[in-house]
């Protein structure tokens, strides 16, 4: 230390130890964080690296052990229930030895192969509707035996679980014959394999990328956090109205075929509010010379203005969160309905505009980008809540438009703990976008 | 609370500083080893959570045109008159930069050294920042008397 300079002596003197004593409700602050769940929470704060990674861990372990659960063996794949059309084109008397009920799948197939999903039909008789059924014909599983050397083989949808001898014989090959023009959709419809048989091996989630926006209302709730503060959250009241809010969200979901949904993604929102001041009634003056014609004073008119005098500010608090949501979606012809709820985790809270001081009720900048404004929010505002409702209808395969109704609640104040009052807000909106299928 | 108001601009903000300091005096007192004094402890922690507060951003936003001023020349008494309040908030109204770096070097008693590696910023940009900060307090102080008298 340079203790030559006078000026760096006479601060050191006067002011190393000089301290005014902290007020006691500081302590009393204190005391009331320092309790468990305070110390919990640090704890928590302090290893949330940790928490977030075991958390994806987690998410993933549960995805993983859904997926396996879901790879079933190629031999014990069940039958479909469209397969009872099939065995109506079996003929009644003959044995079918190769369907093993119990099992629901095809044993006279062998176990490995990879088409035990084709069914042995007897050949249709009618010779037009040769062609059509060619048409139908997937490769076949093996080599025709000898008691049948002319059954082609079919490739059949067949998620059934009904045992084949079970249904009688329908005479449809009649009904074919009786409607000629109904054969190659019945035999499509029969034999192209099914949709999710496509699927199969892709995995079982589907990832969303969703483009939202949301005209917002947005309730405040102030509460003084001592009574002397009152009369000051009386008069933020009177001065501050709402007047408009909106958010827009980008959000990456991933959803289960069972109809699980995670989603997360970043959320940026706004809430505007006026802020009114009558700093009384101004009068003003103005004197007004008149000049004759040369130019010369001939005297002077007295002009006072009255009128009130209003300061306005347009105050923005604007919030970008990352969210962590959950949800379960149910799917019903082209509309899919959502439940989602979750957290969000506040990364910016900026502020800007004007309010009353709690110490003089006289208008105070706060900035949150100025330091020399008045420090009275926080910078961020941790967790907070969120719950929707969302309806997305199918505009093309892979994409959607959504609406969903949301509420959005942070539990913390956004204002500092010193601060003389609490203040929390509580969103709800309507979020309108599209999802797209990545 | 002393030490809070010296690195701050506004008593809430010094307030805030204190619980924090406080808090992780009481989280980690057991962590203290008796080898130096206690108060010089819950000091170094306080002055911590300070200067937490401020990024090196502190740094960037400079005020311009105090180097090319002269030093003005003060009589050593000035000095004497003004109380430790007036002081505080000529401090206040240093900017951050400023502030921080004349509270560790000329109040604390930290070397250019310290504070760089306290801060993470050069010696040199210490070195300046203290200058300016004394001119501009010089300036201040000037004004004061010129205004009393």
């Amino acid at each position: 230390m340079n203790k030559h300079y006078p000026l760096d002596e006479a601060f050191r003197k006067k002011l190393r130890d000089f301290g005014p004593e902290a007020p006691m409700h500081l302590w009393e602050q204190i005391e009331q964080k320092r309790n468990w769940r305070r110390r919990a929470l640090n704890k928590a704060r302090r290893q949330r690296y940790v928490l977030v990674l075991a958390g994806v861990l987690l998410v993933t372990g549960v995805s993983w052990l859904d997926w396996l659960g879901r790879q079933q063996p190629l031999q014990s794949f069940p039958i479909p229930m469209s397969a009872a059309p099939v065995a109506g084109l079996l003929p009644a008397e003959e044995p079918s030895p190769e369907i093993s009920p119990a099992q629901n799948t095809l044993s006279l197939l062998p176990p490995a192969s990879p088409v035990s999903r084709f069914v042995s039909l007897p050949p249709v008789q009618e010779p037009a509707l040769q062609p059509a059924v060619q048409e139908e014909v997937s490769t076949p599983a093996h080599a025709p035996s000898e008691s049948a050397p002319a059954r082609p083989v079919y490739a059949a949808s067949l998620p059934a679980v009904r045992p084949l001898r079970e249904s009688p014989a329908p005479a449809l090959p009649g009904l074919l014959e009786q409607n000629p023009q109904n054969r190659p959709g019945i035999l499509s419809g029969l034999f192209s394999p099914e949709p999710r048989c496509a699927e199969f091996g892709n995995g079982f989630w589907s990832f969303y990328l969703d483009v939202l926006a949301s005209p917002d209302l947005s309730i405040r709730q102030m509460s003084p956090r001592n009574p002397e503060y009152e009369e000051y959250v009386q008069s933020r009241r009177e001065t501050e109205s709402n007047m408009y809010a909106f958010s827009g969200a980008l959000r990456l979901s991933m959803v289960s075929d069972r109809g699980v949904a995670v989603r997360t993604g970043l959320n940026y929102s706004q809430i505007n509010e006026k802020f009114t001041y009558y700093s009384g009634s101004e009068e003003i003056i103005k004197y007004i010379n008149r000049y004759d014609q040369d130019g010369n004073v001939i005297g002077t008119d007295t002009v006072v203005e009255v009128g009130a005098r209003y300061k306005v500010t347009h105050n923005q608090y604007r919030m970008l969160d990352i969210p962590f949501l959950l949800g379960y979606e149910i799917s019903k012809g082209k509309f899919e309905l959502s439940l989602n709820a979750g957290a969000y985790l506040n990364l910016l809270f900026r502020q800007k505009g004007d309010f009353l001081s709690p110490q003089d009720l006289r208008p105070v900048s706060f900035d949150s980008g100025d330091p020399d404004a008045y420090p009275a929010f926080k910078q961020a505002v941790g967790v907070g809540w969120y719950g929707s409702l969302g309806l997305a209808y199918h505009l093309k395969p892979r994409l959607q438009v959504v609406v969903e109704p949301h509420i959005k609640a942070f539990p913390k104040s956004v204002t500092r703990e010193q601060f003389a009052v609490s203040q929390h807000y509580l969103t709800t909106g309507l979020f309108v976008g599209l999802r797209h299928q990545l | 609370m002393g030490v809070c108001l010296r690195y701050t601009r506004h008593e809430m903000e010094a307030e805030d500083i204190l619980q924090d300091a406080f808090i992780k005096v009481f989280d980690h007192i057991d962590k203290f080893e008796f080898k130096g004094s206690f108060e010089g402890w819950i000091r170094r922690i306080v002055i911590n959570t300070a200067l937490k507060n401020y990024g090196k951003k502190s740094f960037r936003h400079e005020q311009i045109g105090l180097e090319s001023q002269p030093e003005l020349p003060l009589e050593p008494d000035i000095y004497a008159h003004l109380q430790e309040e007036e002081l505080l908030r000529l401090i206040a109204r240093l900017p951050d930069g400023y502030r921080i770096v004349f509270n560790l070097y000329a109040i604390e008693g930290y070397n250019h050294k310290e504070i760089a590696e306290m801060l993470g910023i050069q010696e040199s940009t210490s070195r300046s920042q203290l200058v300016k900060a004394r001119k501009m307090l010089q300036v201040m102080i000037t004004d004061m008397q010129k205004i009393a008298v």
